[in-house]
């Protein structure tokens, strides 16, 4: 667990400026090459291919890559079921809820996989889809990330939050990365190469507010919803489930070989 | 063999190295499987002496069509690419499967499944097999099928073939030794034996066995063929008796309580119902029989309006099905599905109970009432899916009886059923019956029909082939008769309890 | 494999080389070209296959995000001198927006930018579009190489898993019917035995694959070895990029030095599996000439730019699988969901 940590912490120091590249570059390089943002789109599936490589050669054990699979066809699933009606996307409460039971590394896995096979299936798979995932992925290691709580109740509370937050920070990432095709380097929303970060923010901000306020905020209401209604059973589900299959995590596994 | 929760997938699972490597617990003794030692071993490194089938097949499926999966286990061992083709050819051959080689797992029937699954392990050549309940999901000519083939394997392969099955009325043939685990006051021991030893000691047994322990023939028969050939003058006592009457004469003036008139059931490329008429009356058990995919499901279906009906009539009690809804449904039909656990979503066994007593609008406490007859020590704090088969199946009949239905549709209930729990399923049937409820009752278990239905309807390829008694209709099938009629051919006899009850009453 | 298809792999260099071209701004004649010959390959070569919507999505998609590009190009611009083709009525924006005019005047010079970047974007999801309908992602995955093996073992299995989950959702929604539920909406009734089912399969699947020798034999050295090369490769990336961004010479370097350490790492960790593969798809010389015609594309676009000859030559080069390619048939499987 700890081996892949920096490859992992690397991977999504790229994959932010993947995103985020138009606040930081400086004036002189949009003059020189105006390709920048062919250059980042090419980047993120690099990374995205370093990552997956590492963590599933590594610490995924048979019963941890059953759990993937299956979690994401459900995830995968459940996109379809709930295709019908605008905005009601499910695979974030799976993806938080998974990567809360299952650990950090597994919710970054979750993520990602649950994003590109859903575009497989759908056929949405576009030159954003390497940032889909990635986005995904971040959000998956981040329910894993939390800190942990011993009353239920508490716990629920704090994934509907962060669910709340996440379907938010998603749509925030997708915009961004969005921000320099959709509008280009010349209008008044564009960023300004070399501007002070904060000055790209406000432009990046009217961008996002103009584009996708009637997205996000249904997605991020809908996913703290669905974690406050299901979250409890369903948590409770995986973790039996654990238990059931009797996961040892890779570092208990380590200790007891070592014994 | 044994007891539903005995442990019989443990002690497979046992010798596999699964437990205790992937499912936990604490190991005390030694396995040894040709030498290697289960406790050194994790499963994956006896994958080439052991293979092991699981009671879903379809469940361990990780590739897309048969001949990859069949070739998966291979891949795993690193196995050169020319040997793992003639590997390949050879397993298909050997289970039959050579036309079936690009089709996509998930439109396999259940008999093909199984196929495929012990296929995928043979590939690896183990030396043993372990199969988990294999025909449990099967009707009995494929159940038939995937037996003979085993039994061939371990003739012309000298593979050891060790199974875990219910029915023991399939398997006893082709049987060598029984590993019975005991359950209840002994639970946890096994006895080994000979079959007809354990059989001897055995309180659960095929109606073969029962026979022959009551009218105490030696040697003990334990296929239909040996009792045949004592059955004799069990024939002769029988012959002037008739069996006792299943169907009171008064049931043909009761009223009807579901009927189906002209009913077309499409769905996108195919013709599931081709316009069938059925009718059931009050007190009736019907029994519905067929192969997989004949239509039996889709006719259940229809009667809580869940099957889009293309054109005809369902009527429950004279109102149109599809439009009733909520409680007004759920008191007139009950129906348990054929994966029961799709109706339960509590964490535990009390709370569902609290549920269904809020759905069907009766006091407080009645489902678990139902609950306490069906299953006397249930836990109330249990996860519903903790349960084995038999406690699951009793909990999901306990929330569907809540609502007093007066018709009760049951779909494959009797998978995964040890003898005692079928015992229990038996009676509440038939307690419905006297009360003058009606059943319907979709099966392969030919001696559950035979225990239990007063009436037999036969589908074939979504139309009504055979509608009639069940005297009539199982004694004049050969791969659908009970053991019992086929041990007293020509008499018409259908299960141990009638000729008991025959023989008592002279 | 009964009839034979082109290699996912190949249509993907075929896709990748057709979003390359059109980066590089070969002029918007030769990006309408590319974006005509994509659309002739795919119709002529797709098959039935559920993934071959993703090419009538990707129309879709792009010409939204085209239609998006023009409107925001068009009103939110920043003026240049040019000549005014029309007006915009102005629309100023409240403070906190500040800054910002909606409307004013539109040059065609604004006009001629703003399009020929739309169509860019377009051609470039068009492109993604069009492989995603054409490569066939199960095969794909099997044809991964074997360090990501694993990954593409979880794929495949969601990918068949998915329709029997859509199907057990439909059986679940029908269940609440059978308990006389009447509510119109019933997330959490739907979704726990839903999520019940799947980790029931999940614990059951974990037990065969690992009952027939999956994970076997990996060794650990050459893994270990393998992630060092590829941290190394990550670094080598992200200070690539902090060159770049600041506009400091030497990023490419980084950059190429990442990548070759990539290729190495993967070769390293490939050789540490023992896995062989049964039945590989095989690349043969259709394959290698539609490897060809992409990287020709690309050297063409970037050597000489924006005349007729080159315009020609993409568009030919483009639509080249057209003829080489073996044509796509339905597969004898019937890829639907029997119970």
């Amino acid at each position: 667990m700890s081996k892949s940590t920096p490859l992992l912490g690397f991977a999504s120091i790229i994959g932010f400026f993947a995103f985020a590249w138009p606040l930081f570059i400086s004036a002189e390089q949009v003059e020189n090459n105006g390709q920048a943002k062919y250059l980042f789109l090419a980047l993120m599936p690099v990374a995205l291919l370093i990552l997956i490589i590492e963590l599933t050669q590594g610490d995924l054990d048979v019963k941890s890559l059953a759990f993937l699979g299956v979690l994401t066809a459900t995830g995968a699933a459940l996109r379809i079921f709930g295709a019908g009606a605008v905005g009601i996307e499910p695979i974030w409460f799976l993806i938080i809820l998974g990567g809360r039971a299952l650990g950090k590394r597994f919710g970054f896995l979750l993520g990602l996989s649950v994003l590109f096979a859903s575009a497989l299936l759908t056929g949405g798979a576009g030159p954003w889809l390497a940032f889909q995932m990635m986005a995904a992925a971040w959000i998956g290691w981040g329910a894993g990330a939390l800190p942990k709580f011993e009353k239920q109740g508490v716990e629920i509370i704090l994934l509907a939050v962060y669910g709340f937050f996440a379907g938010l920070i998603f749509g925030a990432l997708m915009d961004l990365q969005l921000w320099p095709w959709l509008v280009g380097g010349d209008t008044q929303i564009s960023f300004v190469a070399g501007a002070p970060i904060l000055e790209n923010l406000h432009r990046y901000f009217v961008f996002h507010f103009l584009t996708a306020m009637a997205w996000d905020i249904p997605r991020a209401i809908l996913t703290a919803a669905f974690i406050a209604v299901a979250g409890k059973p369903i948590l409770n589900s995986l973790r039996r489930s654990m238990r059931k299959a009797n996961f040892v995590t890779a570092r208990e596994m380590a200790q007891k070989a070592a014994l | 063999m044994g007891q539903t929760g005995s442990g019989k997938s443990s002690l497979l699972k046992l010798i596999n190295g699964l437990v205790p490597h992937h499912t936990g617990g604490i190991l005390s003794g030694e396995i040894t499987v040709a030498g290697r030692s289960t406790r050194m071993h994790r499963p994956r490194e006896l994958a080439d002496l052991i293979g092991i089938v699981g009671q879903n097949p379809a469940e361990g499926f990780v590739t897309d069509t048969v001949e990859e999966e069949i070739a998966f286990g291979m891949e795993s061992l690193g196995i050169p690419r020319d040997v793992m083709r003639k590997r390949v050819e050879e397993t298909l051959d050997l289970l039959g499967l050579a036309q079936l080689r690009d089709r996509s797992l998930s439109t396999l029937s259940g008999g093909e499944a199984q196929r495929v699954a012990i296929a995928a392990v043979l590939t690896m050549h183990p030396k043993v097999l372990l199969l988990d309940e294999p025909t449990s999901a099967l009707d009995p000519i494929a159940a038939e099928e995937v037996l003979s083939i085993l039994a061939r394997l371990v003739h012309d392969l000298g593979l050891t073939i060790i199974i875990a099955e219910h029915r023991l009325e399939r398997v006893l043939q082709f049987v060598d030794r029984i590993i019975h685990v005991l359950g209840e006051e002994n639970s946890g021991q096994v006895r080994i034996g000979l079959p007809q030893d354990i059989m001897a000691q055995s309180q659960s047994a095929p109606p073969v066995v029962l026979l022959g322990k009551d009218q105490e023939w030696n040697p003990l028969p334990l296929t239909v063929r040996d009792a045949r050939r004592l059955a004799e003058p069990l024939r002769d006592k029988l012959a002037n008796l008739s069996p006792p009457i299943r169907k009171s004469p008064e049931i043909k003036s009761l009223p009807f309580i579901f009927e189906i008139k002209k009913l077309l059931v499409e769905y996108e490329k195919k013709v599931a119902i081709k316009g069938i008429d059925f009718e059931v009356r009050q007190g009736e058990v019907v029994a519905l029989m067929g192969r997989n995919g004949a239509g039996k499901s889709s006719l259940l279906g229809s009667a809580v309006g869940i099957t889009p009906i293309k054109s005809g009539q369902v009527l429950l009690n004279g109102k149109p099905a599809q439009e009733l809804k909520g409680k007004s449904l759920i008191s007139l039909v009950g129906f348990v599905p054929q994966e029961a656990t799709d109706l339960l979503y509590g964490e535990s066994v009390l709370q569902e109970c609290t549920f269904a007593d809020r759905d069907s609008q009766v006091t407080p406490g009645t489902t678990y009432k139902i609950l306490n007859q069906l299953l006397p020590d249930i836990s109330e704090i249990a996860h519903p899916r903790d349960l084995s088969e038999g406690q699951r199946l009793c909990l999901v009949l306990a929330i569907v009886l809540a609502a007093a239905p007066k018709l009760l549709i049951l779909d494959e209930p009797t998978r995964g059923l040890d003898y005692s729990a079928k015992l229990r399923l038996i009676n509440i049937l038939r307690a419905m019956a006297d009360e003058g409820r009606s059943v319907i009752l979709a099966t392969h278990d030919v001696e559950l029909v035979a225990e239990v239905a007063t009436r037999v309807v036969f589908l074939a390829e979504g139309e009504k082939i055979a509608d009639g008694s069940t005297l009539e209709i199982l004694t004049s099938s050969p791969a659908f008769a009970p053991q019992i009629s086929k041990i007293l051919a020509p008499g018409k006899w259908l299960t141990f309890s009638e000729i008991t009850s025959a023989l008592e009453q002279n | 494999m009964n009839q034979r298809s082109l290699h996912p792999f190949a249509w993907w260099a075929w896709g990748i080389g057709i979003a390359v071209t059109a980066s590089q701004s070969p002029g918007t004649l030769a990006l309408i070209l590319l974006c005509i010959g994509a659309a002739m390959v795919v119709y002529s070569k797709k098959s039935d296959q559920p993934w071959a919507k993703a090419f009538s999505i990707g129309v879709r998609l792009g010409f939204i995000a085209f239609v998006i590009r023009m409107i925001i190009g068009v009103t939110l611009s920043v003026p240049i001198p040019g000549n005014t083709l029309f007006t915009l009525p102005t629309l100023p924006l409240p403070d906190w927006m500040a800054g910002i005019r909606i409307g004013g005047p539109v040059t065609s010079e604004r006009l001629s930018i703003t399009a020929t970047e739309a169509l860019t974007f377009f051609t470039l999801i068009l492109a993604i579009a069009a492989a995603s309908a054409l490569a066939n992602p199960k095969q794909g995955l099997r044809a991964l190489p074997g360090v990501m093996h694993q990954a593409g073992v979880a794929l495949i299995i969601s990918t068949t898993l998915i329709p029997h989950f859509v199907t057990s959702i439909q059986r679940i929604k029908q269940a609440r019917r059978l308990r006389g539920d009447q509510q119109r909406i019933a997330f959490r009734k739907i979704a726990v035995p839903i999520f019940e089912d799947s980790l029931q399969r999940a614990i059951n699947l974990g037990a065969a694959m690992e009952s027939r020798g999956y994970g076997l034999n990996d060794s650990s050295i050459g893994r270990r070895f393998g992630s060092q090369i590829l941290l190394s490769s990550i670094v080598a990336i992200t200070i690539g990029i902090t060159l770049f961004l600041a506009a400091i010479k030497g990023a490419a370097i980084a950059f190429a030095l990442g990548i070759a350490l990539l290729v190495i790492g993967l070769f390293v960790a490939s050789k540490s599996t023992i896995r062989t593969r049964y039945r590989p798809q095989v690349w043969k010389g259709a394959e290698w000439i539609v490897l060809a015609t992409s990287i020709t594309l690309i050297s063409v676009v970037i050597l000489e730019n924006q005349s007729t000859l080159t315009t020609s030559a993409i568009f030919i080069l483009a639509i080249t699988p057209l003829f080489v390619a073996p044509k796509e048939s339905g597969l004898k499987n019937v890829i639907g969901v029997a119970h």
